[in-house]
């Protein structure tokens, strides 16, 4: 009797995160990342990890803008909707089997999971028009953004927005960022 | 769908009510709910008690309690928190109806990597058919930032603990984001963006904040004492438009209130609008698409899928505010 008045509270219960992070422009996204690439989700899976809901995605790579070349990723992002219980994130990228993506991924966190960088900030969409031209989207879903304006660098123009580019002007830019925080590295 | 020039009907009626947006989402009923707590007189709220590594915990239990009081010292809102002090023991978790307020150093419960950047949420968990809040804890993300209680913030990863706690305190209480932008001392506190060089300006709540708690949680006669501003957005076509942007300004005082149409889950169509807690005054209403620093992707649960590419219009089909 206890376990179903607890299954049915749960059942009966919707959680919301309201998120606050830190914004970065596409220069900071390509500096934080680990590893940017171009892929498309084959597998989306929400299972328990530690009490609460994670979901596993399975994507095929097929560019490797940074970080080694590989043909397939594993994601593990809280957030999903199993047995009853949803848990959403707001602003934790959600994709679906079929979702083409460029992702800005972090380092492994403690349980060995990489997250977008700066979370939906490290999404951009791609979406085909009827020519089958692909552009790129960021989807911030309701992130609160703050923004560090003390240094005189990040007072600079900002560059030519990328909501809607073509993909490949995109990948070309992100490239040339890659490149040059490479050089100026060493 | 022609976008060059919509109807916008405003019709100025003696009710009570808004201008922000409220938390809402679709239940598994299919059914739209906003998320509020049904006894707001009582909102509980305990503090961990380690604080903030980079404040004496006396010094971040002052700044929180001080940012629970800018929401409890609205007069026109009806929202009182009970402080139960300090606790050693509780954990973040949605499940405990414990209202926690706590300081992650080590990214144990939060689990995001560094460069994710995530420096607070507040976890909502509330009933589905109601939208009846039962559970509500804020982390901070003491690992990868550093939080000030100072006005000037240094560079780098400090922020002011203030300005944050405030805004997820809004959320808390189930204020979305608002889509009213501006100049850093009018720029309401659920606007999505922080700026560190604005350091304090997000602790003190603008017009926006007040009539949104207000008209989550009226106090006593404040009902009677505003008005509101109702309408439809329609294309060319009659099509309702969902997702545009309503402002209204009062031209005696400059307060600025607004709203999007289809915002209410009780609205006949989904390009009906009401501005609701409007003060006494001459009012300049205006409509926009919600595109641009401020777009559909700063919010979240059924606020997606906004009309846009058309141009900004004033009441009665002007193009411009003469």
């Amino acid at each position: 009797m206890i376990a179903r008045i607890a299954f049915c509270l749960v059942w009966l219960t919707t959680p919301l995160t309201a998120t606050t992070v830190q914004r970065f422009d596409l220069a900071a996204l390509t500096a934080n990342a680990e590893r940017i690439v171009v892929g498309v989700c084959r597998q989306a899976q929400p299972q328990w990890v530690r009490g609460q809901i994670y979901t596993r995605y399975v994507f095929s790579v097929s560019q490797a803008i940074k970080g080694p070349a590989i043909s397939q990723l594993e994601l593990h992002l809280p957030g999903g909707h199993l047995q009853g219980t949803v848990t959403r994130i707001v602003g934790m990228p959600i994709f679906a089997p079929g979702d083409e993506a460029v992702l800005f991924l972090t380092a492994a966190n403690a349980l060995g999971h990489a997250w977008p960088v700066g979370l939906a900030q490290g999404h951009f969409a791609i979406k085909r028009n009827a020519a089958n031209k692909p552009r790129v989207f960021q989807e911030l879903n309701g992130l609160a953004l703050h923004t560090e304006l003390h240094s005189p660098a990040k007072k600079a123009p900002p560059d030519e927005p990328v909501q809607g580019m073509p993909l490949d002007q995109f990948l070309a830019r992100v490239r040339t960022l890659t490149e040059g925080q490479t050089r100026d590295a060493h | 769908m022609r976008t060059s020039s919509l109807l916008l009907g405003g019709l100025l009626v003696a009710m009570p009510s808004h201008g922000f947006l409220i938390q809402t989402f679709e239940s598994r009923f299919g059914n739209q709910v906003q998320q509020t707590w049904r006894l707001p007189d009582r909102i509980s709220f305990v503090l961990h008690a380690a604080g903030s590594d980079d404040l004496s915990p006396a010094q971040t239990h002052a700044l929180i309690r001080e940012s629970f009081q800018v929401w409890s010292d609205v007069a026109t809102a009806q929202v009182e928190f009970v402080d139960q002090g300090t606790t050693q023991n509780s954990v973040p978790t949605q499940r405990d109806r414990r209202n926690l307020i706590y300081f992650d150093e080590t990214g144990r419960y939060l689990n995001a990597p560094p460069e994710t950047g995530v420096i607070a949420i507040t976890r909502i968990q509330s009933h589905s058919a109601t939208g009846h809040i039962t559970d509500a804890d804020i982390i901070f993300n003491g690992r990868d930032f550093r939080f000030s209680a100072g006005l000037f913030v240094q560079p780098g990863n400090w922020i002011n603990l203030k300005d944050v706690a405030v805004h997820e305190i809004g959320h808390l209480l189930g204020l979305e984001h608002t889509p009213l932008d501006g100049p850093p001392h009018i720029r309401p506190t659920m606007n999505p963006f922080n700026h560190s060089d604005d350091s304090g300006e997000a602790q003190s709540l603008e017009p926006d904040d007040i009539a949104g708690v207000s008209f989550l949680y009226p106090a006593v006669g404040y009902q009677d004492s505003v008005g509101s501003i109702a309408g439809q957005v329609r294309d060319f076509d009659q099509q309702p438009l969902f997702g545009t942007h309503i402002k209204a300004e009062n031209l005696d005082t400059g307060e600025l209130f607004s709203t999007v149409s289809g915002a209410e889950p009780s609205a006949a169509t989904v390009g009906h609008y009401r501005l609701h807690g409007l003060t006494p005054g001459r009012y300049r209403l205006s409509l926009a698409p919600i595109a641009g620093a401020i777009n559909e992707e700063n919010f979240s649960g059924i606020f997606t899928d906004f009309a846009t590419g058309f141009p900004s219009e004033f009441y009665d089909n002007a193009r411009d505010n003469t």
